[in-house]
């Protein structure tokens, strides 16, 4: 009994920001650090559509290329639902017009939330919840950053994917590492807008690193303390992966790790010491898209025939919580 | 390390040249992340955003490191 992924697609909204664009509203932007250091180019943004309405697109997008709508079970993973209730996976089973009998439930994670989702449709599908899983990841971190905010606007890119998970006879997905150290909860947050704090219209603009402003209702991310937590945690991440499956690293055909930037990326690489050809690095038109970087990074990987049918490929999500996990999935 | 080789490394995560332990920096963020990643590598140690935020010259990070750990 196991899991395969049937199939992926992503959905990226039409509007782009540029280096260039950038450079025009910041004197001060650094295009070259960006593109050679960050490893960015250029971001999609949603400035119409919601993160619902990019989640109904990479739907449909995977619906219409299985031909198949036969889903017994909606898994939606967002930090920016369209609404604070009702539950976002239920609105998209009436737009997809999937049928009623199925479950749907929203989750909350960002960039480790790939492989939770993954963990989450093995458990439904091993235990016979569930037999075919409609995953979405989706968010628009862009909404959330402040105008004058050029480090994060630099970085952060929209974007939405869905993948198609079903029960098959081999183990595709195999064993899971977990983790989570909500002691850093503040590294990366929206301090307002929840039931804590209220938005609030006159909160105080403060500033950081290099002259980048946000006040209390934007998104703010600590950088060099993410960076610290991920270059401590994640190859202790990928060694316990390895141990959990009892395979070691010449056995993993290809890495791909959450595409947070360029530079955190190839020190993670030379740190694990993964070779250059196995692993993934592109996030030059897209951005950091939070959740959906890992399927992305898998389509990719597999339109570029960087992975191919068979292979065993090792993935890593890291961040926000702070939260992050891995598995193995073979192609 | 030695002495030398560690100011060659500080020189080139701050982009500056000719500096001793008395020369001031500012640590933006792209060098910020340099400087993490060059004490994890070169010294197992992790340095946090407050502590970045509180050097300001080259011997502020020697400081960190300890004196002992640069021959």
């Amino acid at each position: 009994m196991g899991v395969k992924i049937e199939k992926i697609e992503f959905y990226l909204p039409s509007d782009k920001l540029t280096n260039e664009d950038l450079k025009k509203e910041f004197v001060d932007f650094d295009l070259n650090k960006v593109e050679n250091k960050i490893g960015i180019k250029s971001r999609h943004i949603a400035n119409k559509e919601t993160s619902l309405d990019l989640a109904y697109n990479s739907s449909l997008k995977v619906l219409k290329s299985t031909k198949d709508k036969n889903i017994d079970f909606i898994l939606y993973c967002t930090q920016t639902p369209d609404y604070i209730l009702p539950t976002s996976a239920c609105i998209l089973q009436d737009k997809l017009n999937l049928k009623t009998n199925i479950g749907a439930l929203d989750f909350n994670l960002g960039c480790s939330g790939y492989v939770y989702g993954l963990a989450l449709c093995k458990g439904l599908i091993d235990t016979g919840i569930a037999k075919r899983i409609l995953l979405v990841t989706t968010d628009t971190y862009t909404k959330y950053i402040h105008k004058q905010d050029k480090g994060n606007r630099s970085i952060f890119g929209d974007g939405s994917t869905a993948s198609i998970l079903s029960y098959c006879d081999k183990n595709n997905i195999k064993e899971f590492q977990l983790n989570t150290d909500g002691s850093g909860y503040d590294k990366l947050i929206i301090k307002n807008g929840g039931s804590k704090y209220s938005l609030d219209e006159n909160s105080a603009l403060k500033m950081y690193g290099d002259n980048n402003y946000y006040n209390d209702n934007c998104l703010y991310m600590q950088g060099p303390d993410i960076f610290n937590f991920t270059i401590k945690n994640i190859p202790k991440l990928i060694n316990d992966v390895l141990d959990k499956n009892k395979m070691n690293m010449d056995e993993i055909d290809y890495f791909i790790f959450h595409q947070a930037n360029k530079f955190m990326l190839k020190y993670l690489m030379k740190k694990i010491k993964i070779p250059k050809e196995k692993f993934h690095l592109n996030l030059t038109e897209t951005a950091n898209t939070v959740s959906s970087t890992i399927p992305i990074a898998i389509k990719q990987a597999f339109d570029d025939n960087k992975i191919k049918i068979g292979d065993n490929v090792l993935l890593a999500g890291f961040g926000v919580g702070l939260s992050w996990g891995g598995t193995i999935i073979t192609v | 390390m030695n002495k030398k080789e560690f100011l060659i490394e500080i020189q080139d995560i701050m982009l500056l040249d000719n500096i001793n332990e008395t020369t001031a920096i500012e640590v933006d963020s792209m060098a910020s992340l340099l400087l993490i990643a060059f004490l994890d590598e070169e010294f197992s140690t992790s340095i946090s955003q407050e502590q970045i935020k509180s050097i300001k010259y080259v011997s502020d990070i020697i400081e960190f490191i300890g004196d002992e750990n640069i021959k």
